[in-house]
């Protein structure tokens, strides 16, 4: 019963990614207006047949930003995962497989980078070298790669002892082949249980970095960015559809990745009792 | 064991030594300067001038010697440098923001613990049940609701709407409050930041607790206890608890990071006076020593977390034996 209820949430938060994906994707033919072609005598317009979700501070269509802002906070929650699974699966593989100093090495580069503060580096980052999109993926990026790399090394550690490995070496199998095309495969399911939990965890970082003015800048839209606009009290009194709406695509996005990540797991480790 | 801990310190102690020297370079080796942030808009200096400003705090010299300056002050006389935006020690401008920070880091780490801990157990114990659901869906909506707009909603509610709680800063400006009054006021405007960064916090915490809880309850000493007869309560907080926590240890520990950084989003919402709000200020202004000792001094306060959590893991669970 409860397995049922896990996947039918996972269910719900795949469609809803699938449906968001695409209307990114389709925003010029869902949308009439222009992404930054602002209007003054169109400022603040409450929600209409003309503008669906009404327009923001500068008379921008805010329907329309938040399609276009889509595309951008999901790319950058997917290259920034991207980015760190890759560099974790090297480093933890490279660590389970070589063992010794090599494995001391690596891990403890990787304690290092665990307890740095985040954002106190990202925001100094960012920052000292002008926000843009590709170093917000860049930050993430590099900043998180030692949670998959801590997880591939202890699955390659016990993977490594299994008869199948014997059998790979006395066939002479080179270690690289080893490590991705026996090893890796084996290992498969974790890491994208993790890289999906990830990509939610990336989409909600990247709209605090663009929120604080430190991730996206405008006039490219992003999900946080938009979300700025309520730090002013007037917009934030009157103009509920200026924030609000951003707000909840943070929201369901997120939450429907964590659903999928979490039916994943369940999928993956029929073992768990949940 | 005290080998295990004197080896930790150790390496807690080099790794503030690499985030000193990575901080150091980062900030110099970035476009702009102190004194060109202060005086390019200011008509009438001379390029003679700027430069003796610059030479008056060392930004002169190469880079290496200006880090073997900074990190000798700072290792033998524990001296942080000047702001210099402020032209005041870096050390007391952390002081005076740091309580402000603590306070709301604590207070939200301790609320959510003695909220997530009845939740997660009563979770666990009761798995499937309406209560199991409704809270796994809090925590997920918990985990996935960005700060700023949970901020937002509750500064729209209880500020704007109701009007019953201050939406900004520790205090209300220019107040004479004295005695319970000056702590009404205190606790007004400490309601929402610490709601704020205790809910995403809360979220985590049950879901740990609850997984933690589940394990424990399947382990043969619980059965044993239950077929001598006690009462579920007493089973449940007085023998699975006690070992369904140890996890949880380990958590509070590593989440000082999160929370600390956390904190920095919680202060920008609501104009709370932190560490947080110091550091945005400082690279707005690329002040160098006050960035570079805010940064390190969180991160020592981090790694002072996670040593303490590792400690206090020794106290509470006695099979530990680190080597």
């Amino acid at each position: 019963m409860n397995r049922f209820f896990k996947n039918k949430m996972a269910i719900v938060g795949l469609a809803v990614i699938l449906l968001f994906t695409a209307a990114a994707l389709l925003a010029p033919i869902l949308t009439p207006h222009d992404r930054d072609s602002y209007n003054m005598a169109q400022r603040y317009a409450p929600p209409s047949a003309r503008n669906l979700l009404g327009t923001d501070p500068m008379g921008r269509d805010v329907f329309t930003r938040l399609l276009y802002a889509g595309r951008i906070s999901l790319m950058v929650g997917v290259l920034s995962s991207a980015i760190s699974a890759s560099i974790g699966i090297v480093a933890g593989s490279l660590a389970g497989f070589y063992g010794k100093w090599l494995d001391i090495a690596i891990m403890r580069v990787a304690d290092v980078f665990s307890s740095l503060p985040f954002y106190m580096i990202a925001i100094t980052v960012m920052a000292l070298f002008e926000p843009s999109v590709r170093g917000t993926v860049a930050v993430m990026g590099i900043l998180w790669w030692t949670d998959s790399a801590r997880l591939l090394r202890s699955q390659i550690l016990s993977l490594r002892e299994r008869e199948f490995m014997e059998a790979t070496t006395a066939l002479g199998i080179s270690d690289i082949k080893k490590i991705t095309q026996h090893l890796l495969p084996n290992a498969f399911g974790p890491i994208i249980v993790s890289v999906t939990l990830n990509i939610a965890n990336a989409i909600l970082t990247e709209s605090a970095l663009s929120y604080l003015g430190l991730g996206i800048r405008i006039p490219i839209p992003s999900w946080g960015n938009m979300l700025s606009d309520a730090q002013n009290m007037f917009v934030l009194q009157n103009y509920w559809w200026i924030w609000i709406s951003p707000g909840l695509c943070i929201l369901f996005t997120v939450m429907s990745i964590n659903f999928i990540g979490e039916g994943l797991r369940d999928a993956l480790d029929p073992n768990l009792d949940r | 064991m005290f080998k295990y801990f004197a080896r930790r310190i150790l390496i807690s102690i080099m790794v503030l030594f690499i985030i000193s020297i990575a901080f150091f370079f980062l900030i110099h080796l970035a476009p702009g300067d102190p004194i060109d942030a202060m005086y390019t808009n200011i008509p009438g200096m001379t390029q003679e001038q700027l430069d003796a400003k610059k030479a008056a705090i060392g930004l002169d010299k190469p880079i290496i010697v200006q880090y073997g300056i900074y990190i000798r002050n700072l290792v033998l006389r524990g001296d942080f440098g000047e702001s210099i935006q402020f032209k005041r020690p870096v050390l007391d401008l952390i002081r005076e923001r740091l309580w402000n920070t603590f306070a709301l880091v604590f207070a939200a780490m301790a609320i959510s613990m003695l909220l997530a801990v009845p939740i997660g157990v009563t979770s666990a114990v009761k798995k499937n049940s309406a209560f199991d659901y409704i809270f796994t869906s809090v925590a997920f909506v918990g985990l996935s609701i960005p700060s700023f707009f949970f901020g937002f909603l509750l500064i729209k509610l209880f500020a704007v709407d109701l009007q019953i709680l201050p939406a900004a800063g520790v205090q209300t400006p220019g107040n004479m409050f004295t005695g319970a009054a000056m702590l009404a006021d205190r606790l007004k405007h400490f309601v929402m930041p610490v709601s704020v960064l205790a809910f995403i916090n809360m979220a985590s915490y049950t879901r740990y607790v609850r997984s933690s809880i589940s394990d424990v309850i399947k382990q043969d000493y619980i059965r044993t206890a239950r077929s001598k007869g006690l009462v579920q309560r007493i089973v449940v907080y007085r023998h699975a608890l006690r070992n369904g926590l140890i996890p949880i240890v380990t958590i509070l520990g590593s989440s000082l990071a999160t929370i600390f950084s956390g904190s920095l989003i919680t202060e920008n919402i609501f104009s709370w006076p932190g560490l947080g709000r110091l550091i945005y200020g400082a690279i707005m202004a690329r002040d160098y020593f006050l960035l570079m000792g805010v940064n390190i001094f969180t991160a020592f306060l981090v790694l002072l977390g996670q040593l303490i959590a590792d400690a206090m893991l020794v106290l509470v669970d006695p099979r530990i034996k680190y080597n």
